[in-house]
């Protein structure tokens, strides 16, 4: 064994490490830096923000109250989904209420919900339009977010320690305050931090209750929309400069809450999963209410809008809906590609974000932080905003001419890989702050008996580093995908002829076509992500 | 070895070769018509002008906007035909010397209204009132503002939909701010765009609606139609070719073709109405010349134009 191979620090070989670094490096710059910034020419400056307090307060109380019911919904479920052996259908529901874009589940809740003539107005102290409405949506659609950070966090806890307690009496709600959910800290934050951020992004939500609330509710997202709505070719620079504000959010917040998990340590060292619970008692329950609220609801309103005669009533029944969608080849077409896509983002995404959050925990330096900092920032930014970047950036062909001999041509416009570098630039914050989380929880002396005892590096990611880390990665390529795969904002912007995704298509219906039909193409949605939820709950053949 | 290939490359930017490989022009059409009009209007330019390889962005007209407004702002838009249903854009794109001046030979058979040196109208959407079958519902655009209709009614949302938009700033001429508050007293809801509207009058949670006629006459019984004692609001749909366009001819062609009897039959066939004067109407619908309009004066795009930020701004104070 050469130990001049091996830097100082828990990471590969110096060259390779810095290589790999490099080449990330460059991609962020290119599909990350170069778009946000060409956002910002000739941007107003944060002197807009003066008069859009009401905005700023507003997005600040839908961040904080999105947190508390997604933290309420998702700490529950994360905790019986890891204690408990759930059937493999039902963990897979876990991911549902984040697929289903919001779009869909705040049409059911309007159904639900809205002041008029809504299902369960009656039993509510709020109705759809109002901030405690778009709180509730985008809580529970963001709530398995922190479900997953919490069964895969509870995944690496030493079950010892559990039992130590209720070997000596604890009961078992006392043990899951005193002793689970504190260790769950590192992975709460992270989630905590993304659920702030992804509502403070979000779009569809406030522009479906908050525009429609007597009077509206303005939310940053909702004036960035009326800055480029207003003037297309003027109001880039303002909405520019609001989205600065929220990528300031979006990398201040896991700052502050690291800021707040301070210098404990919640490493283990353990690397086998605990054995399941027996008995779930009354969490069972608790679990119950969320399935029904989160999942039952909206997605069984959304499966009888699907083959309701009338929208909103249930007075009548037909599958005509689906034949029409469903005999269409621009929507099978779609399936697949959006399928593809998908996919191949959450590979590239997962596999970015877990070297960089891997790196950045062992080896922190400013040069990394900088560059996590830039790979967090699309997640922050309205997906409509990033978009026109990107088409900023790369609406023209870039050619790189060397010695007038030899071109090498980069025409992205209007092709599939368009969508797809986007897809996977806005949603790298999703697999590097839950890996990163992960890499916290992971006790550096693991590595380090593997390296001593002469693994090299390979050998030491292979056997001892992805098998722990894996749950996070897995949790994170199906975020992703989910996120990624009926993507809407950036998909009506950016897509091209014969690049059509089922986001366009929802988006079609819904804006042009009718509810009913866009129901089908949300059912579409929920099959596909069942689908890779099930595949991605089995767990790999080490654990 | 790296230095030396940074230093002897050179980083160009520009737009696409616009010819497909068997040396056709290319023509992108931006436009806000739906996908199926979209499907439908494809199939027919490739048989009609095959020597054009026409492609298209279909979209909003708030979408087709910003996308144009960045790709041209990145250096130059490949759009060559802009086709959406906002004309207050036309209007400033013109002000900012940013279309060309192109009139269509069958243009001259238009009325005067329709056509402008920069752009001209191929097809005409009206907006009208939509009210649930059993409901009662206003004769008229004024009457929304009678308190038998509170919260019953909705719009579209003005800032994100160009027809909505138009609408409103019809109602703002005709009858200006005051009406405009009373509506808002009223329990005006403006969210979402035209087919939203017609889904809050399916499921009844607002069973009145302001709503393009082309969408009741899409979705039948889903709605009676009632034809404003005040006149309907006519939403021009212009067609225009930017100064960004590089296969101008090509472009012409389209526009030439947009305003010919093929064309003109799939307006028809889509529940729209021509511009023609005399032409047949779309299925369900009465002529143009048997509709009463409402009456905004001779330069009603271009007044809207000149007052949208006002509006919009007006708008935005009225829903605080």
């Amino acid at each position: 064994m050469n130990a001049s191979r091996y830097c100082k620090s828990d990471g590969a070989p110096k060259v390779m490490r810095n290589a790999l670094l490099l080449a990330i490096g460059a991609l962020l710059v290119v599909f990350v830096a170069i778009p946000l910034g060409l956002l910002t020419i000739g941007m107003t400056g944060l002197g807009a923000l003066p008069g859009e307090w009401e905005a700023i307060f507003n997005t600040l109380l839908l961040c904080l109250g999105s947190v508390g019911v997604a933290m309420l919904g998702g700490i529950p479920v994360g905790f019986v989904a890891a204690r408990w052996k759930l059937p493999s259908a039902l963990e897979s529901a876990i991911l549902l209420p984040f697929a289903v874009p919001p779009y869909v589940t705040t049409l059911a809740f309007i159904l639900l919900a809205n002041p008029s003539n809504g299902l369960f107005t009656s039993f509510l102290p709020f109705h759809a339009y109002s901030l405690a409405g778009m709180i509730t949506v985008l809580g529970l659609h963001l709530s398995p977010v922190v479900a997953l950070a919490v069964r895969d966090a509870l995944g690496r806890i030493d079950p010892a320690l559990e039992e130590a307690a209720r070997v000596s009496g604890a009961t078992p709600t006392s043990v899951f305050f005193r002793i689970s959910l504190p260790l769950s800290f590192p992975g709460l934050l992270a989630a905590a931090a993304f659920v702030a951020s992804a509502s403070a992004a979000s779009f569809g939500v406030p522009y479906m209750l908050g525009a429609a609330a007597s009077p509206p509710i303005p939310v940053l997202t909702l004036r960035i929309f009326r800055a480029l709505e207003l003037q297309p070719s003027t109001g880039r620079p303002l909405a520019a400069s609001l989205s600065l504000a929220l990528v300031a959010v979006g990398v201040a917040i896991p700052s502050i809450l690291r800021l707040l998990q301070g210098q404990r340590d919640y490493s283990s060292a353990r690397s086998t999963r605990p054995r399941p619970l027996p008995n779930a008692g009354a969490w069972s329950l608790v679990v119950a209410a969320w399935l029904f609220v989160a999942v039952l609801l909206p997605i069984g309103t959304i499966a009888l809008t699907s083959v309701a005669t009338v929208f909103g009533h249930l007075d009548g029944f037909t599958l005509v809906n689906w034949e029409t969608v469903m005999g269409e080849a621009r929507t099978r077409g779609a399936l697949v590609r959006s399928t593809g896509l998908a996919a191949v983002a959450a590979t590239f995404a997962v596999t970015i974000g877990s070297l960089l959050a891997h790196t950045i925990e062992r080896t922190p330096t400013r040069p990394l932080s900088a560059l996590v900092g830039l790979a967090r920032a699309p997640w922050a930014v309205p997906g409509s905003v990033f978009a026109l970047g990107f088409v900023l950036a790369f609406s023209q062909e870039i050619r790189v001419i060397f010695g007038n001999h030899v071109t090498f041509s980069l025409a992205l416009s209007g092709t599939s890989w368009m969508l797809g570098l986007a897809y996977t630039a806005k949603s790298l914050a999703i697999p590097l702050d839950g890996v990163r989380a992960a890499v916290r929880s992971l006790d550096r002396s693991l590595e380090e008996s593997a390296r001593v005892s002469g693994a090299t590096w390979g050998r030491t990611v292979r056997s001892v580093v992805l098998p722990l880390l894996s749950p996070a990665m897995i949790a994170g390529w199906a975020l992703v995908f989910a996120a990624s795969f009926c993507e809407v904002s950036m998909s009506v912007l950016l897509r091209g002829p014969g690049t059509e995704v089922l986001g366009t298509r929802l988006f079609e219906q819904l804006s042009y076509g009718s509810p009913q039909e866009a129901s089908v193409v949300a059912m579409l949605v929920v099959v596909v992500v069942l689908a890779a939820g099930r595949l991605t709950t089995r767990r790999p053949a080490w654990s | 070895m790296l230095l030396f290939a940074l230093i002897a490359c050179r980083v160009e930017f520009g737009p696409s070769d616009q010819r497909v490989a068997d040396g056709r022009p290319t023509v992108w059409i931006y436009t806000a018509l739906y996908q199926e009009q979209v499907d439908a209007f494809g199939a027919a330019v490739r048989k009609e002008l095959p020597d054009i390889d026409v492609q298209w962005f279909q979209g909003g007209s708030e979408k087709v906007a910003q996308r144009w407004e960045a790709e041209h702002a990145a250096g130059a838009s490949p759009a060559c035909v802009l086709l959406t249903s906002d004309p207050s854009w036309y209007v400033d794109l013109t002000e900012r010397g940013l279309l060309r001046e192109y009139v269509p030979p069958l243009a001259l058979q238009l009325p005067r209204d329709w056509v402008e040196p920069t752009f001209v109208t191929t097809r005409v959407d009206l907006m009208v009132i939509g009210v649930r079958p059993g409901a009662k519902g206003p004769a008229s655009f004024h009457e929304l503002a009678d308190p038998a209709f509170v919260g019953q009614w909705s719009s579209g949302d003005p800032f994100s939909s160009g027809t909505n938009f138009t609408t409103v700033s019809a109602l703002d001429q005709k009858y200006g701010q005051e009406f405009l508050e009373s509506l808002d007293a009223n329990g005006w809801m403006m969210a979402g765009g035209n087919s939203a509207v017609l889904g809050r009058i399916e499921s009844a949670e607002r069973p009145i609606g302001v709503v393009l006629l082309n969408n009741l006459l899409l979705k039948p019984g889903v709605a009676d139609i009632v034809f404003p004692s005040d006149g309907a609001v006519p939403i021009p749909g212009p067609a225009a070719i930017p100064t960004d366009c590089r296969e101008v001819e090509a472009a012409e062609r389209v526009e030439d073709w947009l305003l010919g009897p093929t064309a003109q039959a799939l307006v028809v066939h889509s529940r729209m109405h021509s511009p023609f004067t005399g032409a047949p109407a779309p299925e369900g619908a009465p002529p143009l010349d048997a509709i009463r309009l409402m009456d905004l004066g001779d330069d009603f795009i271009g007044t809207t134009a000149a007052r949208a930020v006002d509006l919009r701004e007006r708008l935005t104070v009225l829903q605080k």
